[in-house]
């Protein structure tokens, strides 16, 4: 049977693990992800862009439904730092260990999970998007060979949040300790309930 | 007692059929009979509008047929077969220019057999959701929140959320990439020059010429190349000087080329390389007489040209001075013979132009 003391650095871990990740997935997701150069530069962030193809703006629509569908994503995140705070709050400066707020983070941890489905849609889409920018544009025509230099993608470490499992990984974790987290708080509560009943 | 009871039986009908919409919406992940998707894009439209839902079954299907086939256990695609052989499938969007690449027939999961418009059920759930929380008012009233409450109401909430962004996607944004301009470059004409010099002018869109790093030069069919220099000019042409005279000499006299100009030159964005031909419109030499007894050899082309020019003249007839010279018409250059003092004289100009050898013999006095 855990202790209330036990329950409550477990939370506070589950609470300080979210809100370190989820500020760091916000960052990710602001920041430049694939970094362009050649005739065509500029950057792509899960969230933004700024391209300039060939000295004009380069205007996508698959980018921007990207970055449409990146308001999943960022809710969740920004949700998780939200109840993250809002537990290590109650935890440290009122002293109590609120079932509604652990509550909070179990659930926002969880929609991070949700969230993983978008971020393989927009993962699709951006690298849908690069594979057509950083094709070859070189050609034959009535003038001769028009070779056109050609257009590099830098993956940036922001990017890494789209490589393989790193994203997974990195959520999971945290899904795990803020719903143990939970169900121990629960069990405490409900020990504590049958006691003072007797 | 009878509003409770109303309000538990509608519960229970609520939950059974949003199990049952549930598990049709996941029954294509684990194949069952019949499934249930929401139109997300535009490629199916007028027939299926973004947030229609289809229900698809599984049953033969045949031309014509809207069909449901899934790459993957998220991605499905709702379009009409249009072509349909030795277990390939052809799909393709109602509003689509193209078909989508053949798919094996395995991956055809369901046949659409009904469709659910958006402004059908969007406003039908909405409507019943009302009337769940007008009948449930009480409940939610007295009702203190127990574990589990927050849970749902931000998963239910975030879910929603989810699915209305999802949906809205499509909507407003398209999966089409942007539209680049890409730089072009095409040949309008190269020209021989009157001063000798090759014109190549080009059509050129969204670059611009900024130098030319190599140039070279040669008739067609020899394997002997000259350098030539060659500037950009602000009218997006290549002016490429100092062709060697006796390239263009033999060109002339030989009748060979065209002339072949090899550039290479650096472009805004990229390179050019490129190899143009240049026929060059050579025209015969002309001889004329004036009134007062001048011959005017003149050369139109912008290439030296030998010639022989040969004088007969004399003051008596029967005896005449023979003068022979061999000379060079320059490019674009004018020989005149001044020949009015004698009371008898002809002049017979020989050259080679273009292969052959033409004698022109004229009468200019006498």
């Amino acid at each position: 049977m855990p202790t209330k003391e036990q329950v409550k650095a477990l939370l506070l871990s589950a609470a300080t693990y979210g809100v370190v990740v989820n500020t760091a997935l916000l960052f990710a997701l602001l920041a430049p992800m694939y970094v362009l150069r050649g005739p065509i530069s500029g950057f792509v962030s899960v969230v933004t862009y700024n391209i300039v193809a060939f000295g004009r703006r380069y205007i996508s629509p698959a980018l921007d439904m990207a970055s449409f569908l990146s308001l999943i994503v960022i809710t969740a995140s920004t949700l998780n730092v939200v109840s993250g705070l809002a537990v290590t709050y109650t935890t440290l400066r009122r002293g109590k260990v609120g079932l509604v707020v652990a509550e909070t983070l179990m659930a926002s941890s969880l929609t991070l999970l949700i969230s993983l489905g978008t971020l393989s849609g927009i993962r699709r889409i951006v690298s849908f998007e690069l594979a057509h920018l950083t094709r070859n544009y070189s050609y034959v025509a009535s003038a001769g060979r028009v070779v056109i230099y050609s257009v590099h993608a830098y993956p940036t470490p922001a990017s890494l949040i789209f490589k393989g499992l790193t994203y997974a990984a990195v959520t999971i974790p945290y899904v795990i300790l803020a719903t143990v987290a939970y169900v121990m708080l629960l069990r405490v509560r409900s020990e504590r309930g049958a006691e003072l009943s007797k | 007692m009878e509003g409770l009871r109303l309000v538990k039986r509608s519960t229970a009908l609520g939950v059974v059929l949003l199990a049952v919409i549930i598990l049709l919406f996941i029954g294509r992940l684990v194949g069952f009979p019949v499934a249930i998707i929401i139109v997300s894009g535009r490629s199916m439209e007028p027939t299926l509008r973004v947030g229609d839902i289809v229900v698809g079954v599984k049953e033969p299907f045949k031309v014509g047929d809207i069909v449901i086939w899934c790459a993957g256990p998220t991605y499905c695609v709702v379009h009409r077969v249009v072509e349909l052989r030795d277990s390939i499938v052809v799909t393709k969007g109602d509003n689509n220019p193209a078909p989508d690449p053949p798919v094996p027939e395995s991956l055809v999961k369901y046949r659409v057999i009904a469709v659910v418009r958006s402004y059908e059920w969007l406003p039908a759930v909405l409507i019943v959701l009302g009337l769940y929380a007008y009948l449930k008012r009480d409940y939610f009233r007295r009702r203190k929140v127990v574990p589990g409450d927050v849970a749902s109401l931000i998963l239910v909430s975030f879910i929603v959320f989810n699915a209305a962004v999802a949906l809205l996607a499509p909507a407003y944004y398209s999966m089409e990439a942007g539209s680049l301009a890409v730089p072009r470059v095409t040949l309008r004409h190269a020209t021989l020059s009157g001063d000798g010099s090759v014109v190549i002018t080009l059509n050129v869109y969204n670059t611009r010429l900024v130098n030319v790093t190599q140039c070279h030069v040669s008739i067609y069919g020899s394997s002997k190349r000259y350098e030539c220099e060659a500037r950009v000019t602000r009218h997006s042409s290549i002016v490429v000087s100092g062709v060697p005279r006796t390239l263009l000499e033999h060109m002339i006299e030989e009748g060979v080329g065209p002339l072949v100009i090899s550039v290479k030159a650096t472009i805004l964005f990229g390179k050019l390389v490129g190899t143009y031909y240049v026929y060059p419109p050579w025209r015969r030499p002309t001889v004329s007489v004036l009134r007062n007894g001048t011959v005017v050899i003149a050369n139109p082309n912008p290439a030296p040209l030998k010639i022989n020019v040969t004088t007969y003249v004399s003051n008596k007839p029967g005896l005449a001075n023979v003068a022979f010279e061999e000379r060079v018409l320059a490019p674009h250059g004018v020989l005149k013979l001044d020949l009015s003092k004698y009371r008898y004289a002809y002049v017979r100009v020989e050259y080679v132009f273009q292969g052959k050898r033409v004698v022109e013999q004229l009468k200019v006095r006498g």
